[in-house]
């Protein structure tokens, strides 16, 4: 299996696929830290307040989204470059191949949530400091695990529905849809209670505190839920991609 | 050195039959050459001889080994299917990714590429290949592991005439020395020009097979030869 983890790690460093990701990610949150502390909203929470910092701090959106992305990449990539019959020619036992991109994007994850997070926090105690604000009213152990446990679990289920449409694309959309238009336009306002079940609800409660996290689930709570959806997702992904024949 | 064994094998696609028990072996020592028409089930046996798909029935083996049950599978058999190249990886990471693969040094990998003509392009990014340079990386990359078997699809397409006879004095060097060299490919005369043994498949089945100089004799060529046997198995099956 450390072989195979390696060799997932040498792909993803020789293609610039990671490594845009990696720069998009860091630019992009380095640029909201800035922009949610510094450019007031009308009506917003008050410079410094709890909701006003988390508000700064959601970088775990994104680290999540570029990870189910990376997720996907790693093992629809391989179908749309048909690099996956090399890879199978070296490691014919798929359940090995797949467990070893699991592996290896759940690491990735956790690095990117973690390291992306600390950056912005850092980001934000100048920032906030710079303005009289010298500590964050936040509990940023919380904020940092659920950033860090949100990039992981997202990852995986990205490489789920990598393996299960070996489509990049679709896959993408699809996962993109179904956070912002279903679960996050749709299901949170009508249906709230079930919302919160949900994968985004649940990686909301997981990453927010304040108003934010108000009449969502509790932290280990959601940390559970998503863990069961991402593993409920590569379940079945393993049940019907395994023996699908690679072209 | 081990032979390629097909023994009864057959593959069905819903109502569809590709492979109907096919029979064949592939010695050590010799050059097999594989031919069939375009959907004849050349590559569907290869696909399932190297793990890649599952017969419906029958067996496809490596010295009596499938492909999924050997230890180290790229140290036995170097495969050239249609298997993609990342566009974006160079051809140094992409032959060093299979040199990781089958647990050898990157040196070795390093080392075929200067081989095979590509050390000067290594750092190019692969997509900027021509088919020739990309046929070149892909059998530089199954040969990374030092194998004793050589299956091959279609290896000749896309080389210029140097790099047919190249590859010709390749594939002999290589069964000369008892490795074993399975290949399948549509330029029959290229075929006749270096291969030992024949296995034609023709809707899925064995339609003929052994050495070379037993099917082509001297007053014919191996061209008129494979037409009349498909010709033939055709006619039999329109009149049956």
């Amino acid at each position: 299996m450390k072989t195979l983890v390696s060799l997932e790690l040498y792909k993803l460093r020789t293609t610039p696929a990671a490594w845009v990701s990696l720069a998009v990610t860091l630019v992009l949150g380095a640029a909201s830290v800035a922009s949610n502390a510094l450019v007031p909203s009308p009506g917003g929470p008050a410079f410094g307040s709890t909701d006003h910092v988390n508000h700064a701090l959601s970088v775990s959106a994104l680290t999540s989204m570029v990870m189910l992305a990376i997720g996907v990449l790693v093992v629809a990539g391989e179908y749309r470059h048909r690099t996956i019959m090399q890879t199978f020619l070296g490691e014919p036992r798929r359940a090995r191949v797949l467990a070893a991109k699991a592996v290896t994007v759940l690491g990735l994850g956790a690095i990117l949530g973690a390291v992306t997070f600390g950056i912005a926090y850092a980001e934000a105690v100048i920032i906030y400091g710079a303005r009289g604000v010298h500590s964050l009213p936040v509990d940023v152990v919380q904020l940092w695990v659920g950033a860090t446990v949100a990039s992981a679990l997202y990852g995986l289920v990205g490489v789920a529905l990598g393996a299960l449409t070996r489509n990049t694309v679709a896959a993408i959309v699809g996962a993109i849809a179904w956070v912002m238009v279903i679960e996050v336009g749709i299901l949170a306002s009508a249906l709230p209670d079930v919302a919160q079940w949900l994968p985004a609800g649940a990686a909301v409660a997981l990453t927010s505190v304040g108003s934010a996290a108000h009449g969502m689930l509790s932290p280990t709570t959601a940390a559970l839920v998503l863990t069961g959806w991402a593993l409920l997702i590569s379940g079945v992904a393993a049940r019907f991609s395994l023996n699908r024949e690679a072209h | 050195m081990p032979n390629l064994s097909f023994h009864q094998l057959s593959k069905h696609y819903g109502p569809v039959t590709v492979l109907d028990g096919f029979t064949a072996t592939a010695l050590p020592g010799r050059v097999t050459a594989f031919l069939g028409v375009n959907g004849a089930g050349k590559t569907t046996s290869m696909r399932i001889l190297l793990g890649l798909a599952d017969p419906t029935s029958g067996t496809a083996t490596v010295d009596g080994t499938r492909y999924a049950d050997l230890p180290h599978p790229t140290r036995v058999v170097g495969a050239v299917l249609d298997q993609g190249l990342h566009p974006n990886r160079s051809a140094r990471n992409h032959i060093r990714l299979t040199a990781m693969q089958a647990g050898v040094p990157a040196t070795t990998a390093d080392q075929l590429l200067e081989r095979f003509g590509l050390g000067p392009a290594a750092g190019r990014r692969v997509g900027g290949f021509s088919l020739g340079m990309r046929q070149r990386l892909a059998l530089a990359s199954a040969l990374v592991g030092d194998p004793s078997v050589l299956v091959l699809d279609e290896p000749l397409n896309g080389l210029d005439p140097d790099g047919i006879r190249e590859m010709r004095r390749f594939l002999r060097t290589f069964a000369d020395a008892g490795g074993t060299v399975f290949l399948s490919s549509h330029l029959l005369s290229e075929v006749a020009a270096v291969a030992d043994d024949l296995v034609v498949i023709h809707r899925g089945s064995l339609a003929a097979a052994g050495p070379v100089h037993d099917i082509v004799t001297d007053d014919t060529d191996l061209e008129s030869v494979f037409h009349n046997l498909i010709h033939s198995n055709d006619t039999e099956e329109a009149w049956s």
